[in-house]
């Protein structure tokens, strides 16, 4: 009854499928938006000063059922910045942040964020959720829009045109997505682990006075004399459209069954012989039996059913040789 | 459905894990291994099969609907399609059982054993022989485990409670005709199993459960009623 699978019947592949997302600027507002307390613990009134480390973004509001966090920001800045000494609020948790995510991303916490000959020591990072951004943001398709906190002038950057991907020992893949109109990197994706990094100069393109970035703060009152929170609550205000391809790796195993004209033409299904078991069902003018195949079966040696696929009834008689392919994807 | 495309004689299906599937490849230590297949035809109603219109008499099933994978693994493929090397069979072989209703007092049937049997046999004209390919070596015995128990080797426990056997067919086969003796014996049914299930009134209820043979090639199927009496 059982057909044993030869070693050519079993082959597997790897199929990337690609998705498209877009987050747009009301996903940044307050009221998609979920804070958290100085002990990390989300506050219900979402009221500013709770000295979080992150804020977390969704695609609703925070507390619908069927609303899905879609990444976190928070801000970060390394001792070797200009701005270090006289940051007065968060110092050390905001360089605790910069340095989680170099250690993270270059290897030590010691490290400094670099792009050319330029360091990155004031960062906001914005980590994607793992169902966000599924396997992996795929190379060449993330772009950003970005208002400058000078003259509110929107900035698109991407990584469309870049040539370069390079390869972290860390954290495998990143690349830079660069604004062809200001002429430098807006901000840095790792493909890999669905972090992007956006250094604070992004938000200074630009000419004229210092506009306000957050409440009534310009973008150096924020860094220096407030909160993660209120760093992050002016990003949010700036970020226009976050565009990202995730990734889904799926590992399919093909199952190749071959009905041979000769073999399966007859079934043990009761309604198949009337009750002295006559066939009722055949084909032309010579006796010969058909049958429907609706399915397959896949076991293993101790005949536990491992899998099942189903089909529209398949005709099959002596004249007729079926091959079904089965795919069970992982 | 699982039903990707289909062109003439080749079709690619999605394949879904049952729940035994799913099980062993969680625990992730290469106890999944798909090893055999076999086609099957749950869906199919073969009465349905219209001879009065020669060219489309299978115009009925080929549009009756097909329902979705099961995953349950007891389920998922009941009624399997067989190879036979003869090609032109009139008849297969049937499964019969003698008697094929049992009525027993409760307390006969925890103290003795009590037999019936199986044949397997073409009923054809000519009694013909058992094709080799279709020949039972032996007859799966399914009971629910609470009611009875089979003299043989226990083979399965389902999680729903019914117990397999394995029971092998005779060795001194009457020509033509493939034979088991089954050994059936009750269990001990407490008040509380004659209340929920037992029929009619105390104390004169009875309980009216189904043996179930598939023949292990062939997996041709019969039932055998057993009506269990609570005071005789």
């Amino acid at each position: 009854m059982f057909k044993k699978f030869s070693k050519n019947d079993i082959t597997s592949e790897t199929m990337l499928l690609y998705e498209n997302l877009i987050i747009y600027s009301n996903s940044f507002d307050d009221n998609h938006t979920r804070k958290y307390n100085n002990e990390n613990y989300y506050h219900a009134s979402n009221s500013l000063g709770y000295f979080g480390y992150y804020q977390t973004i969704y695609d609703n509001i925070p507390s619908i059922v069927d609303s899905h966090a879609l990444c976190d920001v928070a801000y970060g800045i390394s001792t070797a910045s200009n701005l270090y000494a006289s940051t007065t609020v968060q110092q050390t948790e905001k360089n605790n942040v910069y340095k989680i995510f170099a250690s993270m991303l270059l290897g030590s916490p010691n490290e400094r964020f670099q792009w050319g000959p330029h360091y990155a020591d004031e960062l906001f990072f914005i980590t994607f959720k793992r169902d966000t951004y599924k396997n992996k943001i795929c190379y060449q398709k993330s772009a950003l829009w970005i208002s400058s906190s000078y003259d509110n002038v929107t900035t698109t950057a991407s990584d469309f045109c870049s040539t370069n991907l390079y390869k972290s020992e860390c954290v495998g893949n990143y690349g830079a997505l660069y604004s062809c109109s200001v002429g430098y990197v807006f901000a840095i994706c790792y493909y890999d682990v669905g972090v992007m990094i956006l250094p604070t100069a992004s938000l200074m393109v630009g000419s004229g006075p210092a506009g306000v970035f957050s409440g009534s703060y310009t973008l150096l009152d924020i860094l220096t004399g407030s909160s993660i929170d209120s760093a992050v609550d002016g990003m949010r205000n700036h970020l226009l459209y976050v565009n990202i391809n995730p990734v889904t790796e799926r590992r399919i195993t093909t199952y190749k069954c071959s009905l041979p004209d000769r073999e399966y033409n007859y079934s043990s299904n009761p309604t198949y012989v009337n009750n002295d078991g006559l066939i009722k069902v055949v084909s032309g003018s010579e006796y010969g039996p058909c049958v429907y195949v609706t399915g397959i079966a896949i076991l293993d040696d101790e005949d536990n059913i491992l899998m099942t696929a189903k089909t529209k009834p398949m005709y099959k008689d002596l004249n007729t040789s079926l091959v079904i392919s089965v795919k069970s994807e992982h | 459905m699982g039903y990707i495309q289909n062109i003439e004689n080749s079709a690619i299906l999605d394949a879904y894990l049952t729940d035994i599937g799913r099980q062993l490849m969680s625990r992730g230590d290469g106890s999944f291994k798909p090893s055999k297949w076999v086609p099957f035809d749950d869906d199919i109603d073969y009465s349905l099969w219209d001879s009065s219109t020669p060219g489309n008499e299978d115009a009925t099933i080929l549009t009756t609907p097909v329902v979705e994978c099961i995953t349950n693994h007891e389920y998922a493929a009941k009624h399997c399609l067989l190879s036979c090397d003869v090609q032109n069979l009139k008849y297969l072989p049937k499964l019969s059982a003698t008697p094929s209703e049992l009525s027993i007092a409760h307390k006969f049937l925890i103290a003795n054993y009590t037999n019936f049997i199986i044949q397997q046999q073409m009923l054809d004209s000519d009694r013909s022989t058992i094709p080799p390919q279709m020949w039972d070596p032996a007859f799966m015995v399914v009971v629910c485990d609470d009611l009875l128990e089979v003299n043989g080797d226990s083979y399965y426990l389902s999680s729903d409670n019914f117990r397999t056997y394995v029971i092998p067919s005779d060795s001194n086969q009457i020509e033509n005709i493939n034979s088991a003796t089954i050994l059936i014996r009750g269990k001990n049914i407490t008040p509380s199993m004659w209340n929920s299930i037992g029929h009619g009134d105390s104390p004169n209820r009875h309980i009216i459960t189904r043996i179930r043979i598939i023949g292990a090639t062939s997996g041709i199927k019969t039932d055998v009623i057993v009506t269990i009496l609570e005071n005789y």
